[in-house]
């Protein structure tokens, strides 16, 4: 059955195929479930220099999911390597690092730094597309076919380690954009990040910090889920499909559209061991009399 | 590895309401204790229509098989809970966050100042400190809240009194024994003013919350270095490492 144990996604060997969206894990994580089962471990996403995040509040609840504005803080990637790596890569699965830059000359200093020797831990690259570029007026990586190809083939040229490419829903049409990214050297990619998304209290003012955030979770499945199906017809490439997970026939919906993989988050947030918790369904299925 | 944080699902065995206040009792989920008192779980009600995420709530006592909640009802997640009955179930994540200091647990007096926001880390130590002597002031802000929560003080042995912001100021002053603070910014900021430095003070940081496990750094609370704690690994500090807001005049 599609979906029970190994699989290589992207040229990573992941042991099953459930992993993390990137900032809803950590390593504390295994006091409360065995990480070791889980795919991979996505790290909160890394930036080169130290990022402090956006104002509180951060993270609301809304329309039954969650909506956040964490604005990427970081420690810096020094910071990481030197600290956080290690502890990711003592929990076992395959660590692939989340990284964001505004500008594709970023993405290649990240991806050069982290796929040093001093990094042999670091199984794999995602670029987190869903980020303003600083030379593109501002306009998300992930939302311009080009400046998506000129950052995976700006990573590309400095490492042989698999990239995988997480994508934004908030475009007019992703095809074009997962085949520039394959085109340009992804491995894989990764469908997607939030949905852009505003929440307003009595009176009209913004629940979050940073006023504009990102809405995940259970509203935004059938979203994700098309555009899930569309990236998979669109390419042969591996597709991570992402997007209000929370249960076995989530994952099994991913699958049918398309998907060698999914990434749980915002279920993380609200119950850690969900990821384990459909690893076990998986498993049932596989074995139904057992 | 063990698993010394609980992600499961526990049976009410007791709960009241009082106006805005919630008592809720739950099974303790089985192999995991408390830190002590500052340490919390994310409850969330198992019922329709109960928010996405948990709440972060302080553990009142976690012997007997049993942990304990005390709450101001302030929106849906806490209403979901406060609605429980007993046999019903709620989904707990815990137990999280860091205790008060080792001062706070000696035989020596504390002193303990809040308000109702986030009143139950306070009580947790109370409870904790149950046969010692322990004197609490709460800031009476008119609330009905306060009264509740003032009883649910003497109950557990403390001898507990209301006052204002300048009855609040007068015991961080005066006083040399250890003081537990939880409380709005504004009484955060009169007590880090009005307490001596040599004082052993320290305060309970509340904060919208996320993961609970320092992964999505939704829980952050500005120090005074300018950088930053998350509340979630960091539930108690020193009265004078994080920044409030002060008051507007």
């Amino acid at each position: 059955m599609r979906g029970v144990g190994p699989v290589t996604v992207g040229r990573v060997a992941l042991r099953a195929p459930i992993l993390p969206a990137s900032g809803t894990f950590c390593p504390a994580h295994a006091a409360v479930m065995d990480v070791a089962r889980l795919g991979a471990v996505v790290p909160k996403t890394v930036t080169h220099e130290p990022r402090g995040g956006n104002p509180t509040p951060r993270l609301v609840e809304a329309a039954g999911g969650l909506m956040n504005a964490i604005g990427i803080p970081s420690p810096g990637v020094e910071a990481f390597v030197a600290e956080s790596l290690p502890a990711y890569a003592a929990l076992g699965p395959p660590v692939i690092v989340s990284v964001s830059a505004g500008t594709a000359e970023g993405f290649l200093a990240l991806t050069r730094r982290l796929c040093a020797p001093d990094c042999a831990a670091v199984a794999g690259l995602e670029l987190n597309l869903s980020c303003p570029n600083l030379e593109g007026g501002g306009h998300l990586f992930a939302a311009d076919p080009r400046a998506t190809a000129a950052v995976v083939a700006a990573c590309r040229s400095v490492t042989d380690r698999p990239l995988w490419a997480k994508l934004s829903p908030a475009v007019a049409d992703i095809q074009p954009v997962a085949t520039e990214a394959v085109a340009a050297g992804a491995d894989a990619l990764v469908v997607g990040n939030t949905m852009p998304a505003l929440a307003l209290q009595e009176g009209g003012k913004p629940r979050l910090g940073n006023r504009f955030g990102g809405l995940s979770g259970p509203p935004i499945k059938p979203l994700q889920l098309r555009l899930c199906a569309m990236v998979a017809e669109a390419t042969d490439a591996p597709v991570v499909g992402c997007g209000g997970i929370t249960t076995i026939s989530d994952v099994r919906d991913y699958f049918a559209a398309g998907a060698s993989a999914v990434a749980v988050g915002s279920a993380t947030l609200a119950r850690p061991s969900t990821m384990v918790t459909l690893l076990d369904a998986l498993e049932a299925s596989a074995h139904p009399s057992e | 590895m063990p698993a010394t944080v609980a992600d499961c699902t526990v049976p009410v065995v007791a709960g009241h309401r009082v106006g805005d206040v919630a008592f809720l009792t739950v099974a303790a989920p089985q192999g995991c204790a408390p830190s002590g008192p500052g340490a919390f779980a994310l409850l969330r009600a198992v019922s329709p229509g109960a928010p996405f995420l948990g709440r972060p709530l302080s553990i009142i006592g976690g012997d007997e098989g049993l942990w304990s909640f005390a709450f101001n009802i302030i929106g849906a997640g806490t209403e979901a809970l406060a609605a429980l009955a007993p046999g019903e179930n709620a989904e707990i994540v815990g137990p999280l966050g860091t205790p008060f200091g080792a001062a706070f647990l000696g035989e020596a007096p504390v002193t303990i100042v809040g308000d109702r926001t986030h009143v139950g880390t306070l009580l947790a130590l109370a409870a904790a400190r149950k046969g010692l002597v322990t004197r609490v002031l709460l800031r009476d802000d008119g609330s009905p809240a306060i009264p509740v929560f003032e009883d649910a003080f003497k109950t557990l042995g403390a001898t507990a009194s209301r006052g204002n912001t300048a009855d609040a100021i007068a015991l961080a002053a005066k006083g040399d024994d250890p003081l537990a603070i939880a409380g709005e910014d504004v009484l955060a900021v009169a007590l880090q003013e009005a307490t001596p430095e040599g004082r052993v003070a320290e305060v309970a940081l509340h904060q919208m919350m996320g993961c609970g496990f320092g992964a999505c750094h939704s829980c952050v609370h500005p120090l005074r270095d300018g950088t930053v704690a998350l509340v979630c690994q960091t539930t108690v500090l020193p009265l004078h490492k994080p920044a409030f807001a002060a008051p507007t005049p």
